[in-house]
């Protein structure tokens, strides 16, 4: 059975983007535009790895994993946080908040899958 | 690296400059690149040449409030920017919006040009042409088994003509043997005669003689002619097996070029076959070179359709900016703080290039390897 991934990201491009690369290489995947709607969208939902934007109008990406992580369904997931942001500090802030890795914007395709290969759980 | 009034005129137009040739060069000279290379470069010339038009304006406000107020033209300019800025901020979500949509369709198009080209060259090709190698494979060991089974044919028949050769060699002792019997049959029938004219000098006494003497000269003619049949007979089998043996061998030969003939043809419909499917798999292999190296070109083109996000973070930047500005100018127009401001609009720069220009430094593109941090 294929395993579900939800990317969050307010770029409906680079949704379309992820998703390709995804369902390429034979996940499933689940879209949501910021935080809040991610938020919405996981619930009743088997989600095995998230992948997330930082910068996202209503819920940015940090906010959003320090929410997640208190979802008891979803304390372990993995999430990659997906962004243009390179910076030490922020990159320090997600993983407090409890990101697996940092990949940033633009990413290549088979740099994402290896990401997503490593960390996604069984 | 602030771009006020006293910078250089370079270090003034190079950010506009850059947000003019960032997009071109991120869209590879596409349409899209240029409307967003030119008006984000207007933009962020318009708020720059603002910003320090305004600076000594400002600083005048503050050391002369009292003058200030009374300066018409100041209120001039905060009506136009009040009525100006929503309309660039409207104008640059508008583009930002175009861009978005149209970087989603060619997204799509290009995944399903992607997809179409995994699909079409995908496992099916490589299955055919060796399926048909296999087959190949099997029709010459079929072949070579129909071939294997005439030459064991041929070597049948061939025994067989030795085997009739042998019974050539047997009738001709028959031949011998009849001709013999027949010679003895001559001998006794004379001998008979002898012994017949022997009995009559003997007048009465070798009547009886005489009786017996004419029964062996019948019985010898009696030898004589089945010894004659019975050569007969052996040259008729003689002349059967040795005509029978004459064909076989003219068959043989005519087999022998008929198996050289069709030993060949298979070899050509082989050779052709085989030659065929070495074209065959060539060519699949070019096109499987071919569709990678696709794949890969459009696999990098979808890493370059990214700059609309990056694109799309900066305007964003850059409006709520305007927006904040404009905000100022309804409200307190004589509280602008320039570093504070600039600091303010750093804070929002989610990009190492947003960074870079705001600080006048000279910004190399990003890197096309992808970062990644494993925590």
């Amino acid at each position: 059975m294929a395993k579900t991934i939800m990317i969050i990201d307010d770029s409906a491009s680079l949704r379309q983007v992820v998703s390709i690369t995804l369902t390429g290489a034979g996940y499933e995947v689940l879209e949501a535009c910021d935080g809040r709607d991610a938020l919405a969208k996981l619930t009743g939902q088997k989600v095995h790895l998230m992948i997330s934007d930082v910068n996202m109008p209503n819920m940015d990406g940090i906010s959003f994993l320090k929410a997640v992580r208190e979802v008891p369904a979803y304390r372990f997931t993995p999430v990659i946080m997906l962004t243009t942001e390179a910076g030490e500090e922020m990159k320090k802030a997600g993983q407090a908040a409890g990101a697996k890795a940092w990949v940033v914007k633009p990413f290549k395709p088979e740099i994402l899958l290896t990401a997503v290969s490593k960390l996604i759980l069984p | 690296m602030k771009t006020g009034p006293s910078s250089p005129k370079w270090v003034r137009l190079a950010p506009p400059l850059l947000c003019v040739v960032t997009p071109i060069l991120a869209a590879g000279f596409a349409w899209p690149g240029w409307v967003l290379g030119i008006i984000g470069g207007t933009l962020v010339w318009l708020i720059l040449a603002r910003s320090t038009s305004a600076l000594p304006e400002m600083e005048q406000a503050q050391h002369a409030p009292q003058e200030s107020d009374q300066q018409p033209d100041v209120t001039h300019v905060e009506r136009l920017a009040q009525a100006v800025i929503p309309i660039w901020a409207g104008q640059t979500a508008n583009v930002q919006r175009q861009t978005e949509e149209a970087i989603q369709g060619l997204t799509l198009r290009f995944a399903n040009m992607q997809r179409e080209l995994r699909e079409a060259m995908g496992a099916s090709s490589t299955e055919a042409t060796q399926t048909l190698l296999k087959t190949l494979e099997e029709c010459e060991i079929s072949l070579g088994v129909v071939s294997e089974a005439i030459l064991q044919t041929r070597t049948s028949r061939t025994r067989i003509v030795e085997r009739v050769a042998q019974l050539m060699s047997i009738t001709d002792q028959l031949h011998d043997m009849s001709t013999e019997v027949a010679d003895i049959a001559t001998q006794t029938n004379l001998l008979a005669l002898n012994a017949a004219i022997e009995a009559a000098h003997a007048r009465e006494l070798g009547k009886g003689f005489a009786v017996v003497a004419d029964e062996v000269r019948k019985l010898s003619d009696r030898s004589g002619n089945t010894g004659r049949m019975i050569t007969e007979q052996v040259e008729k089998v003689s002349r059967t097996i040795r005509a029978g043996m004459e064909e076989s061998q003219a068959f043989a030969l005519e087999d022998d070029k008929i198996i050289a003939r069709s030993e060949a043809t298979i070899r050509q419909v082989l050779d052709r076959f085989s030659s065929a499917a070495r074209g065959l798999s060539s060519a699949t292999d070019n096109l499987e070179t071919v569709n990678s190296q696709m794949q890969g070109e459009i696999s990098e083109t979808l890493v370059h359709l990214q700059f609309q996000d990056r694109i799309g973070q900066i305007l964003q930047s850059i409006v709520r900016d305007m927006e904040k500005f404009q905000n100022r100018l309804a409200h307190n127009p004589t509280a602008l703080e320039v570093d504070q401001w600039l600091s303010e609009l750093e804070n929002t720069y989610t990009t190492e290039e947003q960074k870079a220009i705001h600080r006048g430094e000279t910004f190399s593109s990003a890197s096309d390897e992808s970062e990644i941090t494993f925590f």
